[in-house]
């Protein structure tokens, strides 16, 4: 069972599909590996980050369904998820099945259909595992390898997938591909086959609203750490929780392009300490409304007196010029952190005595991180 | 009622003066957004201007922002109070933001692969990518698609290109031409040159990921600025920006002028394509691919401008379509990456279409291998199509 989420209803509605695919059984420091028969393949293995970057995709999905965030309400997700040997499971109580091309193709075209079914649909796909490139990106199920003989069979050609998909009745289409795009040495010397889910057909025009974001360039990398979500899903997710939000009609919106617009420097925020390493690639049609929020995204405001020592006796305020609601923090000597919605603040730095005077600065405090330095002298 | 009609009316009696600044007079002309939010939140005042100075509206007393962005996606603002019966004025300075006046143009109007500044304080910033270093013995040549052959000739560009880069102006005329560049162990890099009688060129060392990214970042621009602020935000993804700047009219009359600017009347057809404006592209995209040959973009708008268009005589439409793939292939390189992006899927459609029947189209099997290639070297992230090759008939080969 695949399907982890079914709230389908008769009114367009969201439905998404979501592989994490860590555990490769027949790769090195799989279960059943067979790395003399499988020698061509590049020394590809276990990979920790990819279940857990599912689980939090799928974990922020239900949390915008809670939330009643997303602008077409959740109808349904398919989730597939494998870990690698020895790793806990990273959903409990959630009945995912593994990713092998076969469940992947199954409930591709469960998913395609229910997306299919109303033009006002969003359908949104989401993958992270193994991806190799040669001429066409290559995405590795998990059982990749299964056959020493043929072991590029169990991988699907996702560019063609996705040119297939085009033909789904669904405007809006959004395909986040967190993998890697190398071309390895033994892509060289191997005819890859290319297999899509889906053939496409020359009566495949471009959907209106497209979105199909990938972790890298051309023959680059995607990145995560050990266990934990990836760097792009950590920075899609913060894009799509707000930190890519814009303000538009009275609502915290997210629109496709806020994604493919942001995704780079949303990537750079969840990185900053490791350089600039990775590259996000989106293709982009129209743009459109994918998620709403009532309330302004948070921001982490950092407030600083110059000099520094004047913190230690400064009684700090920041005061939101809509809501007018005050957050006070009496002397202290650190820099004052405090979590805002975002807004225009009026951050005020009082003093009793001299030789610091008070002073006041106008803000616009936007997400993840704003950082306001307050001349006390 | 009266009374709160006319205190509306004498509360809103101050404005905005914005005035933007740069070093260099290109700047008067390349497109900016001015944004005014004011305490609210609420934007009282959005456009783009393409002079120095814009004047708000009258306003209410009160504390706003004030944004400046532009399509390279950088972004400056301030917050100011205004005072009753004030016409403030606002200077927001980009004249910082390059290294030397001659190269603004690039850094104000395109992407260029590097981050960019949207922080809002200067502590903020995040200091991103490796230090840049001087490249040694740098040589450039200029290959011309001539009777389907290319041929090469020199072009004269500094030999060392410093960590702030080398600008320089050529005049490049109605061909299908590519700069390369490389040379001293690095490996060379094939841009395609859109016409234009003074383009731009920047050569820069990259910001990009070492390793990953080519050493240099090449940045070429006409001097229609719209046009190529419309490309910029087009590659960015920014298309919200990009619907602000350009309304579908407006692209409409990009395309419609193809003879005065072919290359412009490109990204209009590009733009109008992701729009989906098809209606509007009238039979300008066939003209664009019929009266400048030498150009594969015309003919790729308007394969897709067909293949979009939902048709009885499907038969004669998928011939045109494959003619037009086939003619783009002929015609060499699409000048812009969306171009080759969208000539790339479309010959794959075809190649499934083809393969239904008998036997595949071995015509498009062989466009199909022979953009393989480029599809494998390109740097999807550049606004004109760049690629590693020795020459430009060698894509993925810069050794």
């Amino acid at each position: 069972m695949t399907l982890v989420f079914n709230d389908v209803k008769p009114v367009p509605q969201t439905h998404v599909m979501i592989i994490g695919v860590g555990g490769y059984p027949y790769l090195l420091g799989g279960t059943q590996e067979k790395p003399n028969q499988l020698s061509g393949i590049d020394g590809l293995g276990q990979l920790t980050s990819p279940p857990v970057s599912a689980a939090e995709f799928y974990s922020a999905v239900l949390d915008f369904h809670q939330s009643s965030s997303w602008t077409r309400s959740l109808g349904s997700v398919e989730l597939l998820i494998s870990n690698p040997p020895n790793t806990n499971a990273v959903l409990q109580g959630v009945q995912y099945e593994a990713p092998t091309l076969n469940n992947i193709r199954n409930a591709y075209h469960a998913w395609r259909s229910r997306c299919d079914s109303s033009p006002d649909n969003v359908a949104i796909f989401y993958f992270c595992g193994h991806g190799l490139e040669k001429g066409e990106h290559f995405l590795l199920a998990e059982d990749f390898g299964v056959d020493p003989n043929d072991p590029w069979f169990e991988c699907f050609a996702f560019d063609t997938t996705r040119l297939a998909f085009h033909t789904c009745a669904a405007k809006t289409q959004c395909f986040f591909i967190d993998a890697c795009r190398q071309l390895t040495a033994s892509l060289l010397t191997h005819i890859v086959p290319v297999t899509p889910l889906q053939n496409p057909s020359l009566r495949t025009a471009d959907c209106p609203y497209n979105l199909t974001v990938k972790a890298s360039a051309m023959n680059e990398a995607a990145y995560g750490r050990k266990n934990e979500a990836s760097f792009f899903t950590k920075a899609l997710i913060n894009g799509l929780k707000g930190d890519a939000a814009m303000l538009r009609d009275g609502e915290w919106q997210i629109m496709t392009s806020s994604i493919s617009s942001n995704i780079n420097e949303l990537l750079q925020q969840v990185k900053p300490s490791e350089g600039y390493k990775q590259r996000c690639i989106s293709t982009i049609g129209d743009t459109t409304q994918i998620l709403k929020f009532v309330n302004p995204p948070q921001v982490e405001v950092n407030v600083y007196c110059n000099p520094d020592e004047a913190l230690s006796f400064a009684s700090l305020t920041c005061t939101n010029l809509k809501t007018k609601d005050v957050q006070s923090r009496p002397p202290m000597p650190d820099p004052w952190t405090v979590n805002l919605p975002a807004g225009i603040y009026r951050v005020e730095a009082q003093f009793n005595a001299a030789p610091y005077v008070n002073a006041h600065e106008h803000i616009h405090a936007v997400p993840p991180v704003y950082n306001q330095k307050i001349q006390c002298l | 009622m009266m009374t709160a009609t006319m205190s509306t009316t004498m509360d809103k009696n101050s404005s905005l003066q914005v005035t933007t600044a740069s070093h260099h007079p290109d700047f008067q002309n390349i497109s900016k957004l001015v944004e005014i939010r004011n305490e609210n939140y609420e934007i009282v005042a959005t456009k783009w201007i393409s002079g120095l100075s814009y004047k708000s509206p009258a306003l209410e007393p009160g504390v706003y922002v004030v944004s400046i962005s532009l399509s390279s996606g950088d972004k400056k603002e301030k917050v100011v109070e205004l005072q009753p019966n004030e016409d403030k004025p606002v200077q927001i300075d980009f004249s910082g933001i390059s290294p030397r006046e001659t190269q603004e143009w690039a850094y104000l109007a395109k992407n260029m692969g590097r981050a960019v500044n949207k922080s809002k304080s200067l502590i903020n910033e995040i200091i991103i990518g490796s230090p840049v270093a001087q490249i040694d013995n740098i040589e450039a040549k200029k290959w011309e698609f001539i009777n389907s052959s290319w041929q090469v000739s020199g072009v004269q560009i500094p030999n060392q290109i410093g960590p702030e880069g080398e600008s320089f102006v050529l005049d490049i005329d109605q061909s299908m031409q590519v700069l390369q560049v490389g040379g001293g162990g690095i490996p060379w890099i094939c841009v395609c040159l859109p016409p234009s009688p003074r383009l731009r060129c920047l050569i820069k060392p990259s910001e990009g990921p070492v390793d990953a990214v080519h050493p240099l970042d090449i940045t070429v621009s006409t001097e229609n600025w719209k046009a190529e602020s419309l490309l910029a935000l087009l590659t960015s993804g920014s298309i919200n920006r990009a619907k602000s700047l350009m309304k579908i009219e407006q692209a409409e009359r990009l395309l419609y002028d193809k003879v005065a600017d072919p290359a412009a009347a490109a990204i209009g057809g590009y733009y109008l394509l992701k729009m989906s404006a098809l209606e509007q592209m009238h039979d300008w995209a066939n003209n664009l691919a019929n009266w400048f040959q030498w150009m594969p973009d015309g003919a790729i708008i308007h394969a897709w401008q067909l293949l979009k268009k939902a048709d009885s005589k499907q038969e004669v439409v998928d011939k045109k379509v494959r003619e037009r793939f086939l003619q783009a292939i002929q015609r060499g390189i699409p000048i812009y990456t969306e171009g080759l992006r969208l000539l790339y899927d479309g010959l794959k459609l075809l190649s499934y279409s083809s393969s239904d029947s008998d036997a595949m189209d071995n015509a498009i099997k062989d466009a199909l291998k022979h953009m393989q290639a480029y599809v494998q070297a390109v740097d999807w992230s550049q606004e004109t199509t760049t690629f590693i090759a020795v020459s430009p008939d060698q894509p993925g080969t810069g050794k």
